[in-house]
């Protein structure tokens, strides 16, 4: 709220140089459940991005967002701590120096070259990121500084600052770029609960763009447990892109018989299994027009998620999206659960979308 | 009588140093296109006309040059893509995108990719190292005050092997341009439209790039004001300053 009042009185200020803008977006939804029954739900967003340049030193950001959920049926559809009220998603001030930037208050902070998945971002997880990859991730109270070591190369510390700072994540990322290569490690401390270090890089090899990235976990449970993921793209020269990634995780089960279920509902885990498999294509039909087809895979259960998309640009400023969440697998797979343990209700079933982005 | 008045102007010819006109060589209407197109450093705000069918889009930006190797461009208008921007150091390029504040390396042949859904594909923004050090030149000719020529890879790295150039004799600026592949395929056409002169420079303010592998789009690019040689603020090319 400080930031916003601050924002809302400087006009006042001399110099400052105000920027807003946003977008408003509605979204429809259809989802089948596995009993086949049909349920509609409308979701809307609003979300402004309020900045301000208050100096060449100094400047604010504010996010506020307001999401509300009309749904025939009541179900358990959005976190419902997100919806029906203003959230400020992202509230941070900038300070510009000569030797570093410092930012504080809630922010994204994205590490790692993962597309669907990052290993090394544990400041700001998200799960099925290709679904929605529009959408921002959310925001988390941080201070963070980066030091600039040449045109590509850095230092980033990182720290969070909601709760008990002795048991907050806090992490350090070195970077660089060399040959045609772009390299980073990290260090990343969990508090009480152990801490990682993790290497990332992406650039081209043979015309393919290359990424990877790697963390190795110390917990109090598991000594040297590895994440990982190696991802490929490619683009033809009719304009099809293909793209790949491949996600190893020694936190996942081999055999779905031993998944452990509480921890994933809890929001413990993330992923269930060992390892999963993303494949994309995307192939722009005209300048406004594109359509995309991906794959999420879990190489363990062979149970799968299919994510046909269209996008079209109805004005500068209006995009339709039409795409459909098709989910297949056999029951007690990882993407469709025993109806008993799922407590959210519609894990397993399909979804429709028919989305209108109005930017401003 | 007529003889010596022919050799009474010919050594007034010689006197004023006026040379009996050369034929140019391809190499150096090349060379002098080079040296148009290219500079030190230069800020230009330009704007994208993107026609599809019956629809157009307008896109807005401000880019900062310095040499043939450093770029950088931020998307003003419209607002979807207001804060995207792009930062080209030699043969590599990022991107930043404003809804997943993360900056994303634009390799391999993803480069091939349009640019802003524009005729533009990444690599034609990429392209920087003259036309001499890429292409091998002949003149194939002169048409309606245009030099016309040939240009052919000599190098394995280029966006188009084969190229025919049509160079005003006047301002030795590329007037018309066809963009082909090693199969002998025409990939896109590109027409200049407007030349100012900016100093004693010539250069083309109004371009037309189709890209005939789609139907019915073309691409205007519009530089609405541009600075050469002007200096550029430190850290402008930087990664720190793609993700500020």
């Amino acid at each position: 709220m400080l930031l916003l009042t601050l924002w809302l009185t400087l006009p006042s200020v001399a110099g400052a140089e105000l920027d807003f803008g946003g977008y408003y977006k509605n979204e429809l939804l259809y989802i089948v459940n596995r009993e086949g029954k049909g349920i509609v739900a409308d979701v809307n967003k609003l979300r402004l991005r309020l900045g301000a340049d208050i100096t060449s030193y100094l400047s604010i950001r504010v996010e506020p967002q307001y999401v509300n959920l009309i749904k025939s049926e009541q179900i358990p559809l959005l976190d419902e701590s997100e919806i029906d009220k203003v959230d400020f998603d992202r509230a941070y001030a900038e300070i510009f120096l000569p030797a570093a930037d410092i930012t504080v208050g809630v922010q994204r902070v994205a590490w790692g070259t993962g597309y669907l998945w990052n290993p090394t971002d544990v400041f700001n997880p998200f799960a099925l990121a290709f679904a929605i990859a529009e959408e921002e991730r959310n925001g988390v109270d941080a201070v963070r500084v980066e030091v600039p070591l040449g045109n590509l190369s850095g230092l980033d510390f990182v720290v969070l600052t909601a709760g008990d700072l002795t048991k907050t994540k806090k992490g350090i990322r070195g970077k660089t770029n060399i040959g045609m290569f772009d390299y980073s490690m990290s260090y990343i401390a969990y508090g009480e609960d152990g801490s990682q270090v993790g290497f990332d890089a992406s650039g081209e090899i043979f015309g393919f763009g290359v990424r990877t990235e790697i963390a190795q976990i110390h917990t109090t449970n598991e000594a040297g447990t590895v994440k990982a993921i190696a991802g490929w793209n490619y683009t033809f020269e009719n304009g099809l892109g293909v793209d790949i990634e491949y996600f190893f995780n020694g936190m996942g089960e081999k055999h779905e018989d031993n998944y452990d279920w509480n921890a994933y509902f809890s929001g413990e885990l993330q992923q269930l299994a060992h390892s999963y498999v993303y494949l994309g294509f995307s192939k722009l039909l005209d300048e406004i027009t594109e359509a995309r087809l991906s794959f999420l895979v879990n190489a363990v259960d062979e149970s799968f998620i299919v994510y046909p998309s269209y996008w079209r640009n109805l004005h500068e400023n209006v995009d339709l999206f039409i795409e459909a969440l098709i989910v297949s697998g056999a029951e007690g797979t990882e993407f469709k659960p025993d109806p008993a343990l799922d407590p959210t209700g519609f894990l397993g079933s399909n979804m429709y979308f028919a989305k209108l982005k109005f930017s401003f | 009588m007529k003889f010596r008045l022919l050799l009474l102007v010919i050594i007034c010819c010689a006197v004023a140093g006026i040379a009996p006109a050369v034929q140019m060589s391809g190499e150096d209407i090349i060379r002098k296109v080079d040296s148009n197109l290219t500079f030190d450093s230069a800020q230009f705000e330009a704007k994208m006309l993107i026609y599809v069918g019956d629809e157009v889009r307008e896109k807005r930006m401000i880019s900062y040059a310095e040499g043939a190797d450093k770029s950088f461009s931020e998307f003003t208008y419209p607002a979807r893509d207001k804060g995207v921007k792009y930062l080209k150091l030699g043969d590599q390029m990022w991107m930043y995108l404003p809804s997943v504040e993360k900056s994303i390396k634009i390799a391999g042949h993803m480069l091939r990719q349009s640019m802003m859904g524009s005729d533009y594909s990444y690599e034609d923004a990429l392209e920087s190292r003259k036309l001499l050090d890429k292409y091998s030149i002949s003149l194939a000719g002169e048409k309606e005050g245009n030099y016309v020529l040939d240009l052919t890879a000599k190098v394995k790295d280029v966006t188009y092997y084969k190229r025919k150039v049509w160079v005003d004799k006047t301002t030795f600026i590329p007037m018309r341009g066809e963009l082909y592949a090693k199969s002998g395929k025409l990939l896109k056409v590109s027409t200049t439209e407007k030349v100012e002169e900016f100093g004693g420079r010539f250069y083309p303010t109004k371009s037309v790039l189709r890209n005939l592998l789609r139907k019915n789009s073309r691409t205007e690019f519009i530089i609405t004001s541009a600075k050469f040689n002007v200096p550029i603020p430190s850290g402008t090319f930087t990664e720190r300053n793609l993700t500020r």
